[in-house]
């Protein structure tokens, strides 16, 4: 029964007819084929560019690898395992790299993924389809959760020691960029550049943005849009929220909003917008941008939950849009196993994830003694699996 | 609304007749169209789909007629479902499946049945036959490819 769809010339097929593959295979169209090669797993993919010489092409094509982020991304998507990426840092030098499946069993498996060295000169970016960029100035690279290995990125043509490095990925486009600023006096940002990921070689340098800001934290990428927080002047020193578009490469400036809200350490995806958030002492407190042009933020103010079995403050990480659920972790902790904790204040349900024996994986300090203290630093939801470099 | 208006026929390429509800059929993007403009009676005519893959069609689409749009328990069991709804379909009906949730463009049985076939089908032989192509690669190729992507092979 199979092949006997393609000659139909019924008007009431709404669907338009369908190119059959060329190199022989009658069993279904290739746009069906394609339907289903984007939901096999990047390793998969990649032991496929040996299939023949067209998949090679087709699997390799950016028409490919954006329909493949675009349905892995896509919230209607149940099927596709997603991760966290955790960082975690101890004794107050040296940060760590986790990853573990968003399940909803009660212990975690993490992979150990890397260190790396950390003070006011070290990168800090946020994760996005699993890649972790980090490093200095001079000696920053990009590493791949898929892959398990790194690249080293090009060097940051500037004197200048300190400087900022954000990850965003346009989605019309297909394409990742890395936006880098170093800071000047003030710590305002200057020599604003941009690297496209597997286009470009070096540093591209880009118009200054029009307004004077210094690059702060959190720091997330919504649709094709890259936010970090910043302080600008307007008369006095005030905290603001900078996006930066990655497709069309230009800034724009939100001021933050008044009271609590300029205390945000947070960002995180809610109903599909940026959201500002803070964790009180008893509470959980949004600020979902409602309209960038006017600066208008709408306050959401959910209560903690009751953690039992665990000392210590928790702090909410992240929020999982697609499942309304709250990530929350211990600030700091000492021997006790890691944790995350999923919150559904809507329901009210707690769910708690041990991990078992992740501090036990990390390399032992080289400076000898180390006292044990962690500190959770930030948790990425939705990890998605990347193609870039296949 | 009539109590006939509410039922639709639905018509398989075997002739086969389905009696189904209005709001179940309607999940089909495609019966949704011909409705709604009237180009068609109550008794649609599927020309693309057997008696027996179109049976599959509507159970699942009775299931998420049901139970759509309710809570987050009901939306696991609703996985459940469809995960043993798949799980003993043999290769060509999945495939069968496939075609015919593209015609009548039902986007969440396509997501199910693709998905299904990704999760079954895991060696590259299995695709050769699948796809009905030869690795047109000379072995120098092959080896050239394989080198590139070393860290998908280490398991």
């Amino acid at each position: 029964r199979l092949g006997t769809t393609s000659s139909s010339s019924s008007s009431l097929r709404v669907t338009k007819r369908k190119k059959m593959i060329s190199d022989g295979s009658d069993l279904l169209p290739i746009d069906l084929v394609i339907e289903i090669f984007i939901r096999l797993p990047v390793k998969t993919l990649a032991r496929f560019l040996c299939l023949s010489k067209i998949w090679k092409s087709t699997i390799r094509s950016r028409y490919f690898k954006k329909l493949y982020i675009a349905e892995s991304s896509s919230s209607s998507n149940r099927h596709r395992p997603r991760s966290l990426i955790f960082s975690l840092r101890r004794d107050g030098h040296e940060c760590f790299y986790f990853s573990s499946l968003q399940t909803k069993n009660p212990s975690g498996e993490a992979t150990y993924h890397l260190s790396h060295p950390t003070n006011k000169f070290t990168i800090n970016s946020s994760s996005i389809h699993g890649f972790i960029c980090y490093g200095t100035a001079s000696k920053a690279r990009l590493y791949n959760t898929i892959k398990r290995r790194s690249i080293a990125l090009p060097m940051v043509d500037s004197k200048k020691k300190l400087l900022h490095q954000f990850l965003g990925y346009d989605p019309i486009d297909g394409v990742y960029k890395l936006l880098c600023m170093t800071t000047g006096k003030k710590a305002v940002a200057k020599e604003i550049q941009v690297l496209t990921l597997g286009k470009e070689t070096s540093w591209r340098k880009i118009e200054t943005c029009a307004f004077v800001h210094s690059p702060h934290f959190p720091q997330i990428c919504i649709d094709g849009v890259l936010y970090y927080g910043a302080y600008y002047w307007e008369g006095r020193k005030e905290r603001g929220v900078v996006s930066f578009d990655v497709r069309s490469e230009s800034f724009h400036l939100v001021k933050a909003p008044k009271g609590i809200g300029m205390k945000f350490t947070k960002m995180t995806r809610f109903n599909g917008k940026l959201a500002l958030m803070y964790t009180g002492h008893r509470r959980i407190e949004l600020w979902v941008l409602v309209d960038a042009a006017k600066h208008e933020w709408c306050n959401e103010s959910f209560p903690m939950p009751r953690i039992t079995g665990c000392r210590g403050s928790f702090e909410a990480f992240c929020a999982i849009d697609e499942t309304g659920e709250f990530v929350l972790a211990p600030r700091e902790f000492t021997e006790t196993p890691f944790c995350v904790v999923y919150y559904h204040p809507m329901r009210g349900s707690v769910r708690k994830v041990d991990f078992q024996g992740i501090t036990e994986q990390v390399p032992p300090p080289s400076w000898g003694l180390c006292t044990r203290n962690w500190r959770t630093m930030s948790i990425f939801p939705n990890q998605v699996e990347n193609l870039l470099f296949l | 609304m009539s109590k006939s208006e509410k039922k639709i026929v639905l018509k398989s390429l075997d002739n086969e007749a389905f009696e189904v509800e209005k709001a179940v059929a309607l999940q089909s993007q495609t019966i949704w169209v011909m409705c709604e403009d009237k180009c068609v009676g109550n008794e649609i005519p599927l020309e693309n789909v057997t008696g027996q893959i179109l049976a599959k069609v509507i159970d699942y689409c009775k299931k998420h007629a049901v139970v759509d749009g309710d809570g987050d328990e009901s939306s696991e069991e609703l996985k459940n479902w469809d995960t043993e709804f798949t799980k003993n379909m043999d290769q060509s009906t999945l495939f069968n499946m496939i075609l015919a949730a593209n015609y009548l463009n039902i986007k969440s049985l396509l997501n199910l049945t693709c998905q299904a076939v990704a999760d079954k089908t895991k060696t590259i032989d299995e695709f050769h036959t699948f796809l009905n192509i030869e690795n047109n690669f000379t072995p120098e190729e092959e080896a050239q490819i394989c080198q590139e992507n070393l860290w998908a092979f280490d398991d």
